[in-house]
């Protein structure tokens, strides 16, 4: 594999691609071309590791990887899968009885076993397709290793854990708060299905103890995810059931109270010259109470929408993080139709041109503000 | 499972890239000082000017060649290219609109289904690449279309293509594979 990765680096050095490159960029190659081969040995690598041992910027080392696959014609090499990575991960962390107290000690291959569960249920709902692989691993050995032993290691945070097992500062790439986000994804995951465990009863879980069940939630991990599944899918017809019954009490009030409001008109209606009201407001009044109620039943209408239009990722338990919410794109009116051949009048364009006295005024002010 | 015959996907083009000839030079001063909604940068050597309707801005050089984007159709590129010409006509310069081309088209698509991206490129590789830690999307490049398209693991999809057809091609040739690796649930 080395003498793979050294006439790799010397083919890319030569091309001209990477002839005229900085001294920087010519550092990233070499750690690419590793990359490379490693990845064609099926050799479990992290872009994020070679870039931590290179000390350069994740952005450079991405550019430098493309331009080395497309100015070699390199077959794109499969990228590592998590579980693939994840033993040669766990035995970076300084924890084997001998290493660090007994409380804290854990075997590589336990620690591998349960973090490879906690990958596995992480990628089934959602929390693995298209982010870094590092900060999902950190954040499956911490919740694993405290798992193993949560009575003793519950207390203790992420950074505690990085510290005990010494690992080095820059383990996880540039932003540290990363890893802290997916063991925050993963406990809430791990709270959801640990109120489907038949002891809890229905009872909420705190992510801070949720690791106490870990291991039994692992053990039926497959039908806790149906259940919970499940049980959300009721939940919400239960609440668009319930929606739907407050929109129609809510439309039989406001006819009602139009009624109401109608039969008391045409009561009032012989009185109203004495109260000097013009009896042509009575209508008028009418008109606007139908506008009025017609108009809260357009505001009761879309206040609560129709169920149809709600969001489809209300209807999911277990989602990508980023279809959750996401944004709602802005409905723009169809402008009219366009052939690109039509006349163009001479008003429009006049709007783009600046006037001789707008011109002036501008040469004048751009004067001033050069002599200040 | 087969893909239905049936589905309707509404592809949203979010961007067109056009551009044309003056066959003129170009004085990017005067430009500058007597268009408005103008930014001149004389850095770079351009002016940038940006159209109401349709909404388009155009990179503009003293070459006389001039790139428009932000339209929302060939068309609309089109016109607002046209109204662009007509401006520069009208504060001076001998402008004849040509080789006007549409080079580049920028398309959304959402599907009706999440996607595993890993099981999507290895049953298309080399064609598809996934870098997880570069990018969160799939990419599948169509060299018959030059097409690229872009798969995120939600189901939304973004395609560029040098015109709208090629966009449109690009969707039905690769919704099938996606469909084969469609994420069901547990």
């Amino acid at each position: 594999m080395e003498s793979g990765a050294v006439s790799l680096y010397e083919r890319a050095y030569s091309h001209p691609s990477f002839i005229q490159v900085s001294l920087q960029k010519k550092e990233v190659l070499g750690g690419c071309c590793v990359l490379s081969t490693c990845r064609q040995h099926n050799w479990p690598v992290a872009m994020c590791t070679i870039n931590s041992l290179l000390e350069a910027e994740p952005m450079l080392m991405g550019v430098v990887y493309q331009d080395l696959v497309k100015a070699l014609d390199l077959q794109p090499p499969p990228t590592a899968s998590l579980t693939d990575m994840l033993e040669s991960y766990c035995y970076g962390y300084k924890l084997a009885p001998g290493e660090v107290p007994d409380v804290f000690a854990e075997t590589p291959e336990q620690l591998v076993q349960r973090s490879a569960a906690l990958v596995e249920l992480a990628a089934d709902v959602w929390l693995v397709t298209g982010r870094h692989p590092l900060p999902i691993l950190m954040a499956c050995v911490y919740v694993a290793w405290q798992s193993l032993k949560p009575k003793d290691r519950m207390k203790h945070s992420l950074q505690k854990f990085c510290q005990i097992a010494r690992l080095p500062k820059d383990a996880c790439g540039a932003c540290k708060e990363t890893p802290l986000r997916r063991v925050r994804e993963l406990r809430d995951v791990l709270c959801k299905l640990g109120r489907e465990l038949p002891w809890m009863r229905g009872g909420a879980v705190e992510p801070k103890t949720v690791a106490t069940l870990v291991e039994d939630i692992l053990k039926h991990q497959k039908s806790l995810l149906l259940k919970a599944m499940r049980s959300y899918e009721e939940e919400v017809e239960q609440e668009v059931r319930e929606a739907a019954e407050s929109r129609q009490d809510d439309v039989l009030s406001s006819t009602e109270s139009l009624l109401a409001g109608q039969l008391s008109g045409r009561d009032q209606g012989p009185v109203t010259p004495a109260q000097d009201v013009p009896p042509a407001r009575q209508p008028k009044s009418g008109e606007s109470m139908l506008e009025a109620s017609g108009g809260s039943n357009k505001t009761t209408e879309e206040s609560a929408p129709p169920a149809g239009e709600e969001h489809w990722g209300r209807r999911h338990l277990f989602l990508p993080p980023c279809a959750r919410n996401v944004k709602r794109r802005r409905e723009e009116s169809p402008g009219p139709h366009v052939t690109g051949e039509e006349e163009i009048s001479d008003s429009e364009i006049e709007s783009y041109i600046r006037s001789a006295e707008e011109i002036r005024s501008y040469v004048e002010f751009q004067k001033k503000m050069t002599e200040n | 499972m087969e893909p239905s015959n049936d589905v309707a996907l509404d592809i949203i083009v979010t961007n067109v890239v056009s551009v044309f000839r003056t066959r003129c030079h170009l004085n990017l001063r005067t430009i500058g000082l007597e268009g408005n909604n103008v930014i001149y940068k004389p850095e770079v050597g351009k002016v940038l000017m940006k159209l109401r309707k349709p909404r388009i801005t155009a990179s503009i050089w003293s070459s006389g060649k001039i790139i428009c984007t932000g339209a929302t159709s060939e068309d609309e590129a089109k016109l607002g290219a046209r109204r662009l010409a007509r401006c520069l006509q009208k504060i001076g310069f001998k402008v004849r609109f040509s080789d006007f081309k549409v080079v580049n088209v920028l398309a959304v698509c959402s599907l009706p289904f999440q996607i595993r991206l890993i099981e999507f490129t290895k049953n298309n590789r080399p064609i598809a690449s996934y870098e997880p830690e570069l990018h969160p999307a799939a990419t599948y490049r169509i060299k018959t279309l030059r097409s690229t398209v872009q798969v995120f693991s939600t189901g939304s999809i973004t395609v560029t293509g040098p015109n709208v057809q090629s966009v449109a091609s690009a969707v039905e040739q690769i919704y099938p594979l996606l469909f084969e690796c469609q994420k069901t649930l547990v």
